[in-house]
């Protein structure tokens, strides 16, 4: 058995050998592989949000000399090409305000994805793994915080912390946190069953090591599925998307965070 | 079974006492609530009075076994501002966000379940990138952007429906739309994927090979099993829209509990707030642990799992 599977083993490539240059196509198929689409609208704002010192015209913070309050865009009757988009309550250039905000609203959905998907998919390997009473405590949490209304939550904590970028990403991960540990224990609670699992442990791996090299590499991946736009299975899985959406409308109630 | 049914009970109550500590906590966490009351400039002995009137002064296991008393009773305290029981302004407002919540389920209804069967009978096809197209919209436009843009073009530029309020069918119309479209798009692609799931089963094969005509399979056999999880994901729906549909009702100045709710937070109204936080979560809790149950009954296997 062993002496067929060694003979059948493809011969090891490595970079640099010629059998590594020469598999036809190799970076042409990965290039068709990555979504077009997607790339083209996601691209030019990370770019913009880069590059924002750069391409703003103006101090998204200070009013712009000479300029007057709420000047329209300048297509418009009244507008001027110097403030393109025109000015807001505080004669600043709102072009400006909107390419600096794209790299706070970047930042935040994706800082605030990263500390949700963490915090749950923590809690839910330990509530999966774990078991027992960690098990209990940690999913009757997760029940009391679903059955908050997320965006209440949110205005909640930011009262009381303030308007600021840092603190908007905290409150994203101590709401959005719920819905990751709930899968991610599902999930936690087959992969424990497995054999490779329960051999690791028989082996005399401790519980972190097994956590850490047999669990959440496996987890891993429904984190990501997580933190995508989706909602296959309808639980209201928020997205990243949806996260700058919570943050956009905590902004409306005038909690949120003032480029500038 | 009755096992079954006392352990999710118990699940049931232990998240409701979380949930009602984690409240109580958060809004004392806003700040002291006495400022806003009293005017501006009024002397730290009246300050006291009213933080007196109101138990502010006791200790905070004291206030909290007051609003657990309050909780059983039924009344959920009494609003600072408003100066009357929350379950009195609760059940106020209750009947204008459950026309808003009606109105916005049928949106979604009439919007996903007929999209979602299509984009599973016809997999790939031109109707089903629509339906993926609409759904993806649906849950990236945020709400109180189509909000905003529906005012602009139905009520300033085309003056068709009038901007805010509540009053005949004609003030509904962009409300629920705004607040529905996100459901229509989760209920779109939960139909979607329970009707996949339902299609490739053997009993629907069967039905097939019984020679039984496509739509009697697909409206009899296929769309009846398929709807169960719709109909879950669209009761959790309706309570959420009630309870918690703010900006919706914010923008479109809609008198109803989420802005109820919205108005007590800013004016830290911690019984308003901490009553139709409650309300609401014993709503969601209640219909889960119903929906367990059912789920146990009709699936034996679902009562041995932990």
């Amino acid at each position: 058995m062993i002496s067929t599977i060694e003979e059948t083993r493809v011969p090891a490539i490595t970079v640099g050998s010629p059998e590594f240059t020469s598999v036809p196509g190799r970076w042409t198929g990965l290039a068709r592989q990555l979504p077009a689409l997607p790339l083209a609208i996601l691209v030019p704002f990370v770019l913009i949000a880069l590059f924002a010192d750069w391409i703003a015209p103006y101090d998204p913070t200070e009013p712009i000399p000479g300029a007057t309050i709420f000047e329209p865009p300048f297509w418009m009757e009244g507008g001027s090409t110097h403030a393109l988009l025109g000015t807001d309550f505080q004669s600043r250039d709102l072009l400006s305000r909107l390419i600096f905000g794209a790299r706070v609203s970047l930042i935040v959905g994706v800082m605030g994805t990263l500390v949700a998907g963490s915090i749950g998919t923590a809690l839910g390997i330990l509530a999966g793994y774990l078991g027992g009473w960690v098990d209990q405590v940690i999913m009757r949490l997760t029940d009391a915080w679903l059955a908050l209304p997320a965006l209440v939550f949110a205005i909640f904590l930011a009262t009381m912390l303030g308007p600021s970028m840092w603190n908007i990403v905290i409150i994203l991960g101590a709401v959005y946190w719920t819905r990751y540990a709930r899968v991610i224990r599902g999930e936690v609670l087959s992969l424990r069953e497995r054999e490779f699992v329960k051999l690791a442990e028989i082996a005399g791996g401790s519980r972190t090591r097994v956590i850490f090299r047999h669990i959440l590499p496996n987890v891993l991946n429904s984190t990501m599925v997580l933190a995508k736009p989706d909602d296959r299975r309808g639980d209201h899985r928020r997205s990243l998307a949806e996260l700058s959406r919570g943050r956009r409308a905590a902004a409306r109630a005038g909690l949120g965070l003032d480029v500038g | 079974m009755g096992q079954f049914m006392l352990r999710r009970t118990m699940y049931a109550v232990v998240t409701l006492f979380i949930l009602s500590l984690t409240i109580f906590t958060v809004v004392r966490l806003t700040g002291d609530p006495v400022t806003l009351l009293a005017e501006p400039g009024a002397r730290a002995v009246d300050l006291d009075r009213i933080r007196a009137e109101w138990g502010l002064d006791r200790s905070l296991p004291m206030q909290y076994l007051a609003f657990a008393q309050n909780i059983f009773t039924g009344e959920l305290g009494k609003s600072f501002n408003y100066q009357m029981p929350v379950s009195t302004l609760y059940f106020q407002r209750l009947p204008n966000s459950l026309e808003l919540a009606l109105a916005a389920t049928l949106i979604s209804f009439v919007i996903g379940i007929p999209a979602g069967i299509i984009s599973a009978v016809r997999v790939n096809s031109a109707w089903d990138n629509v339906g993926k197209t609409v759904a993806l919209l649906g849950l990236s436009v945020p709400g109180f952007w189509l909000g905003l843009v529906m005012i602009l073009i139905f009520s300033v530029w085309l003056h068709w429906l009038p901007t805010s309020g509540q009053g005949g069918w004609q003030h509904l119309i962009m409300p629920s739309l705004a607040l529905g479209w996100y459901f229509a798009a989760s209920l779109l692609r939960l139909t979607r994927s329970s009707m996949l799931e339902v299609l490739r089963s053997e009993y629907v094969k069967l039905a097939r090979l019984k020679g039984l005509p496509g739509y009697v399979v697909l409206a009899v056999h296929a769309f009846k099993n398929a709807l169960i999880p719709v109909l879950t994901l669209a009761g959790v729906n309706l309570v959420v829209m009630i309870n918690a549909a703010v900006i919706i009702e914010v923008i479109f100045a809609w008198p109803g509990i989420g802005r109820l709710l919205y108005e007590g937070i800013f004016q830290r109204d911690f019984p308003l707030v901490q009553g139709v936080v409650m309300q609401a979560g014993i709503m969601i809790v209640v219909i889960n642990l119903i929906v367990d149950i059912l789920y146990a009954y009709i699936d034996p296997r679902i009562r041995l799992t932990k």
